[in-house]
């Protein structure tokens, strides 16, 4: 759910205001407890996304799979308090994912660390280092391919070894591996001079 | 079966103790296990109970950072796996990421995993680790994978489904006891894991 | 220490037991005027080195002066050759003894010594450390203080030189193993060290690679310490040290070496 090339308005808006709206928003479709001025945000919400440009297809899994909740608490609300109760919550939810979707959308990833970056950039007067935060999440997407290339790796050795069906087998060796690369990993920034202490 | 993976490369010394730095150590540490969690969410998930809440080894991925690393960086590497979600990533189950899994039903469950690590560390690393036996270890290492793994988490996705989704406590509680029989799986998993592991790695939680 | 710089083993004879030996008779070598003659060398000296890790010694007493611009590290897996190279530029550090690099000793300039001493581990896909290959080799540019632009001219720089510029905006998990390789190398090279440490570069790559990387290794413009298991390697090296139980059990000439170490290894 990343912006893939977005160049749209919306894009050019700064990460850190479309977050602000969005938590403004969210507090106030709560606020709203009848299903008619939803709907209305509803109708916004999609003039929104659709404004935005996006592609529609990176959309289409996440969209069927809110629609099937939406319409499971529609239905469940519907028998149990009322339809037009069920109506209100359902609206909410899909107005509001909607709208989340947009700021995603509409975002880039880089665009989305920097904000988190400086949002986390207080922590400094507790002792944390903002250079440590953005390597963190750097390292943190470099390897989950990585992860993900050793649990399927130790998974097939212990298929191999006719260990179908015990997750101990798999998850004491994926910890192990995980110890293994940090440790090395963490040689490899000492031997290219990384130096924690120190702000860029 | 586990003493395999630690003898394979013996050579390699161990780190630490010598001219490495020990922040930079703690980083990556945090970086790994928060990659951790999100490669075991990144296979395929079960389903079950009426609320579409799916099940994949995420939770253990969690449970693990906290049970191995300890409440402080246990915690990051869950915040970090979050944060990663919230920019956009689509880390879990079904390919979903971004802002939107926040405003969904299942997004207290989310901010349930970072309280969640934090509590399991904070046990493991007071608690758990201190005892003697190895059955105490066990019995301490699974009830607090329990509590911060179970109780925690869901004292934040109940009330957040039942919010979200405008239903009432009692049917949102209903809806995710489906889920309890999975997550207690998961919570003596990660305690026989954690529990091993630190046997051989005993110098992980200062 | 026992350190024999030319140990010629007769044929037909077994070669002495190492308490049998006797005293060594240094010679320089005469490799270093081939194509490796324009390697300046920092000055690396180690002085009675022991290293202990969890009540186990490690290394033994060590005292050995590495100045010649291809040195070879051979011997047994668990033999302490790993910890030895860590030594270099701190990543260990010694429980007696001193580790100097220039005028520099680990224990007290690691960090300044690390500037000097680029290191190229085993395992490519755990040295790699940013998500983008590009976004990878700038990171050690930026620890030395670097400006963008600088750092820019300096990865393209590097890239070209080792004909990997394809690879600039690649994502580092989807290299090959050698690729990952080249890039780890690419990454160290761009930061201008006078001693680059290899441990074990080869291990993990196929044949070709291995060629290759080999190529790359012997063609550099600075001093090279190579620990490996592939005894092809060493060929043209200067010299070739053979770590056994935490000692150095031989120091010579690369075939000589290779023999020590085969008849040791067969005992």
């Amino acid at each position: 759910m990343i912006a893939a090339k977005n160049d749209s308005w919306l894009a050019l808006v700064p990460a850190g205001a479309k977050f602000a709206v969005l938590l403004l928003v969210s507090i106030g479709l709560y606020l709203v407890g009848h299903w008619q001025p939803l709907a209305v945000a509803l109708l916004v919400s999609i003039a929104l996304l659709l404004s935005a440009k996006v592609a529609l297809r990176q959309l289409l899994w996440p969209l069927v799979s809110l629609l099937v909740i939406v319409g499971i608490i529609w239905v469940l609300l519907g028998i149990q308090t009322g339809w037009e109760q069920g109506a209100v919550a359902a609206l909410r939810l899909l107005t509001l994912c909607i709208f989340a979707y947009t700021v995603s959308l509409s975002t880039t990833f880089d665009q989305m660390l920097e904000l988190f970056q400086k949002v986390a950039s207080p922590l400094k007067y507790l002792g944390a280092n903002p250079a440590q935060i953005s390597l963190g999440l750097a390292l943190a997407v470099r390897f989950i391919p990585e992860l993900k290339r050793v649990y399927l790796e130790v998974r097939e050795a212990q298929f191999a070894r006719g260990l179908h069906n015990n997750p101990l087998a798999v998850a004491v060796p994926l910890v192990i591996r995980s110890l293994r690369i940090a440790e090395e990993t963490a040689e490899a920034l000492d031997a290219r001079g990384y130096d924690s202490t120190t702000t860029p | 079966m586990h003493s395999k993976p630690l003898e394979s490369s013996p050579e390699i010394p161990v780190t630490g103790a010598a001219g490495t730095s020990s922040a930079t150590k703690d980083t990556v540490l945090v970086a790994v296990f928060a990659a951790m969690i999100a490669a075991m969410g990144l296979v395929p998930p079960i389903t079950l109970g009426l609320i579409p809440v799916p099940i994949t080894l995420q939770t253990m991925g969690v449970m693990l950072a906290g049970a191995m690393l300890g409440p402080v960086r246990g915690m990051l590497a869950t915040l970090t796996f979050v944060a990663l979600v919230a920019a956009g990533l689509p880390l879990l189950s079904g390919g979903r990421g971004g802002l939107g899994v926040f405003a969904g039903p299942t997004g207290g469950y989310l901010i349930g995993f970072i309280a969640g690590s934090l509590v399991i560390g904070v046990l493991y690393k007071y608690w758990v680790l201190s005892r003697r036996s190895k059955a105490a270890r066990l019995v301490a290492g699974f009830l607090s994978a329990v509590i911060g793994g179970v109780l925690v988490i869901y004292a934040f996705g109940i009330p957040w489904t039942a919010m979200v989704a405008g239903i009432p406590m009692g049917t949102s509680a209903i809806g995710s006891l489906g889920f309890l029989p999975g997550d207690l799986i998961k919570a003596g998993i990660t305690t026989a894991v954690a529990v091993t592991v630190h046997r051989s790695y005993s110098g992980l939680m200062k | 220490m026992i350190k024999y710089a030319q140990w010629n083993v007769p044929e037909g004879t077994d070669p002495p037991l190492l308490a049998d030996r006797k005293e060594p008779t240094m010679q320089a070598s005469p490799k270093a005027a081939g194509q490796t003659s324009s390697v300046t060398v920092p000055g690396i000296h180690l002085e009675k080195i022991t290293v202990l890790r969890a009540g186990k010694v490690i290394l033994e007493d060590i005292t050995v002066s590495l100045n010649e611009p291809r040195i070879g590290i051979i011997g047994p897996n668990g033999a302490g050759k790993s910890t030895l190279v860590r030594l270099l530029n701190g990543l260990v550090l010694p429980n007696s003894g001193t580790v100097q690099v220039g005028n520099f000793t680990t224990a007290r300039a690691a960090k300044r010594i690390r500037r000097d001493v680029g290191f190229v581990f085993q395992n490519p896909a755990n040295q790699i450390i940013m998500p983008l290959v590009r976004d990878d080799i700038s990171f050690g540019l930026k620890n030395l203080g670097l400006a963008a632009s600088e750092r820019l001219r300096k990865v393209d720089q590097t890239l070209e030189e080792l004909g990997i510029a394809h690879l600039a905006e690649r994502e580092s998990h989807t290299l090959s193993g050698g690729e990952q390789q080249m890039v780890a190398l690419a990454a160290v090279l761009a930061m201008d060290p006078r001693v680059i440490i290899f441990d074990e570069p080869t291990t993990m790559l196929d044949l070709r690679n291995r060629l290759r990387f080999q190529k790359e290794i012997n063609g550099l413009n600075q001093q090279a310490i190579v620990v490996t298991h592939d005894l092809e390697v060493l060929e043209d090296f200067d010299r070739v040290l053979v770590v056994t139980d935490g000692r150095i059990g031989f120091d010579g000439a690369p075939g000589d070496a290779v023999d020590f170490y085969r008849h040791w290894s067969a005992q």
